[in-house]
């Protein structure tokens, strides 16, 4: 239920970053649902597994592995999107950002 | 042969998300809030980089000694009608058993209140002293629609097999107040030696429960099962490693350092806190500060993203309708 939680939360952020910027491709609302609903329940698994593993996990850790999550969304991303037109690393980056950023203060 | 790249490169990112998730989990080590940093500090407090052999020799921050059956420079905890003492590897008694409660806690956690099998550590002899609890006054504190009434704490004459937080039930007769244990392990009832108030009776009337707790003063004892450091000021002690231990105030409260005289060397500010070993310490600080800063520093990189992609758009906007014009 946490892990949905977190999903849908980071699904509507990051959605309404992209509408807020201009971008209106379908496509790219759609490949942004599936990536999420692939890379955030395994993100949150990591992060859980990590913090009950190992005593040092901490804050560092976490933004490690939101870059990770960067690079991988922006990969699949481009994977899907075959488009050069669309800057795919700046909206990963600024989606993954902002979602982190508010999870960060919630 | 980009494709393939990337593939590769999912491929291992995947391995490594997978390696993650098989590692072992240690359940029992209570996972910090994602808001704090483990750093190292010396006796002054202040931040140190150790090596990869000190950082092993000071461990981890949580504490998991087990108390029961097992020796401490030569002594271990034993229980005799009630109230603890310690006995040597022949058995024998070096400290009388005079204490009635010990000090215990579980994966890091107190357990100030509790003695059960699964206590691990702090009542043990470390560089010749233990903490220990001492001086118990059983009292029933009682609670009011929810909030607890201080001043009716009473003096309560109490079985010596007690040894819970009980919940009591209470009813006055006379000057006198009935306190009724309620579990079945310690069933009785109890009298308070202290006469009521009027204004006590009158809340004592409606009164629906309490509780029933034994109030200890804590320190140090040495071999001679003398107390040598009263630390009645702090909640929860731990046992001395290079001279000094980590103590709190309170429960929920932050970790500082005191020496063998019980003078405070480090002040209260870590979430935990570990041993001193070889004048290096781990402990786990709040990230405060640094939280608003990396904050800060986020927001301002995503209004600059912002920006550029907005500027990039606008240029693939003009672009788009010169090519369409030409």
């Amino acid at each position: 239920m946490n892990y949905l939680y977190t999903l849908i939360l980071t699904i509507i952020i990051e959605l309404s970053v992209i509408y807020l910027l201009g971008f209106r491709e379908k496509l790219l609302f759609c490949s942004l649902i599936i990536i999420n609903i692939l890379t955030n329940p395994l993100l949150n698994f990591i992060v859980n597994r990590l913090n009950e593993t190992y005593i040092d996990f901490n804050f560092l850790h976490i933004i490690l592995l939101e870059i990770l999550v960067v690079i991988i969304e922006w990969l699949l991303l481009k994977l899907v999107i075959k488009s050069k037109q669309l800057p795919l690393f700046k909206i990963s980056f600024i989606i993954n950002a902002t979602s982190f950023l508010i999870g960060l203060w919630l | 042969m980009e494709f393939l790249k990337i593939k590769i490169n999912i491929v291992i990112i995947f391995i490594f998300m997978f390696m993650a998730t098989i590692i072992p989990v240690k359940a029992d080590i209570a996972p910090p809030p994602l808001t704090t940093f483990y750093i190292y500090i010396n006796k002054k407090g202040q931040i140190v980089f150790p090596n990869q052999e000190q950082k092993k020799a000071v461990g981890s921050t949580f504490r998991e000694i087990p108390v029961y059956d097992k020796f401490y420079e030569g002594l271990t905890l034993k229980r005799e009608n009630g109230n603890w003492g310690f006995i040597d590897e022949n058995n024998n008694w070096v400290i009388e058993p005079k204490f009635p409660s010990i000090i215990c806690y579980n994966n890091g956690i107190s357990n100030m209140h509790r003695e059960d099998p699964y206590c691990k550590g702090a009542t043990i002899f470390s560089e010749g002293l233990a903490p220990i609890k001492y001086n118990a006054k059983p009292k029933v504190r009682l609670e009011y629609q929810s909030k607890e009434i201080y001043d009716a704490v009473f003096d309560v004459e109490i079985d010596k097999n007690a040894k819970y937080n009980n919940e009591v039930y209470g009813t006055i007769e006379g000057d006198k107040f009935h306190i009724k244990l309620l579990t079945k392990e310690l069933p009785g009832i109890y009298y308070t030696t202290e006469p009521l108030t009027v204004e006590r009776a009158e809340a004592m009337k409606k009164l629906k429960k309490g509780y029933f707790y034994n109030d200890y003063k804590i320190g140090y004892i040495n071999k001679k099962g003398e107390i040598v450091i009263d630390a009645s000021e702090y909640k929860e002690i731990l046992p001395f490693s290079d001279g000094v231990a980590a103590v709190r105030k309170s429960i929920r409260g932050r970790y500082g350092y005191i020496d063998k005289t019980g003078k405070t060397i480090i002040k209260p500010q870590y979430r935990s806190a570990s041993d001193f070993k070889n004048g290096i310490a781990k402990v786990e600080v709040y990230a405060g500060n640094i939280l608003w800063k990396f904050s800060l520093v986020l927001l301002t990189l995503i209004i600059l993203i912002s920006i550029s992609i907005k500027k990039d758009m606008k240029r693939q906007d003009n672009e788009n309708k010169t090519d369409n014009q030409e």
